[in-house]
């Protein structure tokens, strides 16, 4: 949902503030939407990398079957909302397996690395910041998308210090960034069966209750 | 100085009484304000995310042209390499920015997957104006490696340098000079303080809210300086057959935008720019298609048949996000791109370095 009580972003909103005379209600109320919808827009692109080719995949470096591992790490820099915490992402996920015969399942988790890995490898994915896909086939495609949300107290695990301008002068301070791990973890249910992570894609969307 | 000014934990969004057919109550303008506040200092802003992938065996120089843009004037940059070793435990990674002429040494190691972000800082740059505008980021390494990640990041600052806060066309506002806090808590929004919020979220909106990474692809366009042809794209299709750039559709959704009635209808497609760099042999022209599965399209054209890269641009429209759909999907569906690539005249070859996608409004 949006908290932007039109949804969107009035741009017209203007032509109700004329120049000297006093705001009115109307006006105002545009203001406030925009006010806040310009905060959900800041929802930005995170991730998003296609394997250009068929061949252009990741996998693991020796295969193992069911045993967890890495394929894909990458940290990233988050936004923060008014309430400090972090939007919920949107995250689609291509692979495959090389085999058909047998299953790969993909865990996409983010969050700091003091956590992330134990989020994804536990037993099911009910973690909140970990989505889970699986593939039977041996033709890399989307394998659908899902909405991660990231945990507010352990996402302060994910902070680090930035270097910053406080001034247009150019004088630096520092400010906290929030700074996770985007990982995608991989299982095979036989050593024959190698998983393919052809394209991952991670977006901030401002869709809260 | 605190760049929060506005103490203790602001209340979440949508819960501070701004409702259509209510009044505007000074609680709600503090939401709003505490909106546009922590958007601003919301934290570093991607303006690329790229994924090149690439494996590297030679200790030459070798560059990357980056199409980005910045949404507003831009003080600082923080790139975020993801960079491992093949052939050696350990080596040292040199990375120059060649816009600045920054340089800096990093070691990498050959942890696959686990690769640790190098984080370079550019020098302060000369102040411009948003735009689009093309980095460039050159790397050199005496032992194999492999480039799996490239990303750039705005630094977070104040956004704009005017005072003169009746000036419509005003950039934005130092937020050390004027806090939103003050003029929302006084509950007090006569027309000049209406005026000019109105017009900071605005801009701040074009500013700040412009998503700019939508998709960016890159390989190197330069080695040892020179240009380079050895990890593009390159194509000699016909135009009956193009070349499919990527094996899958590249999924885009642009920001909800602008209301257009009363009920609040989001317009259904924004604009978006796509870019391509791209290269030919003499006497030889390339085209890039680009189509949208909502519907639309757009062909980049490389015409002029000189041997140098060139990126050349085009506008598309895609999908906004429908705020009210789990995933943002309109119509539930992804918007997914395709690009197709061929040689529209010659008998030369055609080549493409980098593909990039953004919003520029």
């Amino acid at each position: 949902m949006s908290h932007a009580p039109l949804k969107g972003f009035v741009a017209s909103s203007l032509r109700y503030v004329t120049k000297l005379g006093p705001l009115s209600t109307a006006a105002a109320k545009c203001v406030l939407n925009n006010a806040i919808q310009l905060n959900e827009q800041s929802a930005q692109v995170r991730i998003k990398w296609i394997g250009r080719t068929t061949g252009d995949y990741r996998g693991p470096d020796t295969v193992a079957a069911n045993t967890w591992q890495l394929v894909f790490s990458d940290q990233i820099i988050l936004a923060r909302r008014p309430n400090l915490r972090a939007f919920p992402m949107r995250v689609r996920l291509a692979g495959s397996i090389s085999n058909a015969s047998y299953t790969a399942t993909f865990r996409v988790v983010v969050g700091a690395e003091s956590y992330a890995r134990l989020h994804a490898v536990a037993g099911p994915a009910t973690y909140g910041d970990v989505l889970e896909f699986t593939s039977t086939s041996t033709t890399i495609a989307w394998l659908g998308g899902g909405l991660l949300t990231m945990d507010p107290a352990l996402s302060f695990e994910t902070a680090r210090s930035m270097q910053a301008l406080n001034t247009t002068t150019g004088a630096l301070g520092t400010r906290m960034v929030h700074s996770p791990f985007v990982q995608v973890w991989t299982r095979t249910t036989n050593v024959a069966g190698v998983p393919r992570l052809g394209g991952l894609v991670v977006e901030e969307f401002a869709s809260d209750t | 100085m605190s760049q929060f000014r506005i103490p203790g934990r602001p209340p979440m969004l949508g819960t501070a009484g701004v409702q259509i057919g209510a009044p505007v109550s000074s609680t709600a303008w503090r939401a709003a304000a505490e909106s546009w506040y922590y958007t601003a200092y919301s934290g570093a802003q991607v303006v690329a995310t790229t994924y090149p992938n690439v494996s590297i065996a030679s200790a030459s120089r070798h560059d990357f042209s980056i199409r980005i843009f910045k949404r507003a004037p831009v003080l600082e940059y923080e790139w975020v390499f993801i960079v491992r070793t093949t052939a050696v435990a350990s080596s040292t990674l040199t990375v120059l920015n060649i816009l600045t002429g920054a340089t800096a040494d990093f070691t990498i190691y050959d942890t696959i997957a686990q690769s640790r972000p190098l984080v370079m800082r550019d020098p302060l740059l000369a102040q411009t104006a948003k735009g689009a505008d093309n980095l460039t980021i050159g790397f050199s390494c005496p032992d194999a490696y492999v480039i799996e990640a490239i990303a750039c990041y705005e630094v977070p600052r104040t956004l704009a340098i005017s005072t003169n806060l009746h000036d419509p066309t005003i950039d934005g506002v130092d937020t050390d000079d004027i806090t939103m806090g003050w003029l929302a808590l006084k509950g007090q929004i006569a027309g000049d303080n209406g005026r000019m919020l109105n017009s900071l979220v605005g801009k701040i909106d074009e500013d700040h809210g412009t998503r700019s990474a939508h998709f960016h692809w890159v390989a190197p366009y330069a080695v040892a300086v020179a240009d380079s042809t050895a990890f593009a794209i390159a194509t000699t299709a016909a135009s009956g057959a193009p070349d499919n750039v990527f094996h899958l559709g590249v999924p885009v959704l642009s920001r909800a935008w602008e209301v257009t009635t009363s009920t609040g209808l989001v317009t259904a497609t924004k604009n978006v720019q796509v870019a391509a760099l791209m290269k030919c042999d003499a006497s030889t022209n390339a085209s890039l298609r680009v189509t949208a599965s909502s519907g639309a399209t757009v062909t980049l054209t490389h015409t002029t048949a000189v041997t140098t890269w060139t990126w050349r641009t085009g506008t598309l429209a895609i999908h906004t996000e429908d705020i009210d759909d789990p995933l943002g999907l309109r119509g539930g569906a992804w918007d997914d791109l395709t690009f197709a690539f061929w040689r529209s005249s010659g008998a030369g070859t055609c080549y493409v370095a980098g593909i990039a996608v953004y919003e520029f409004t």
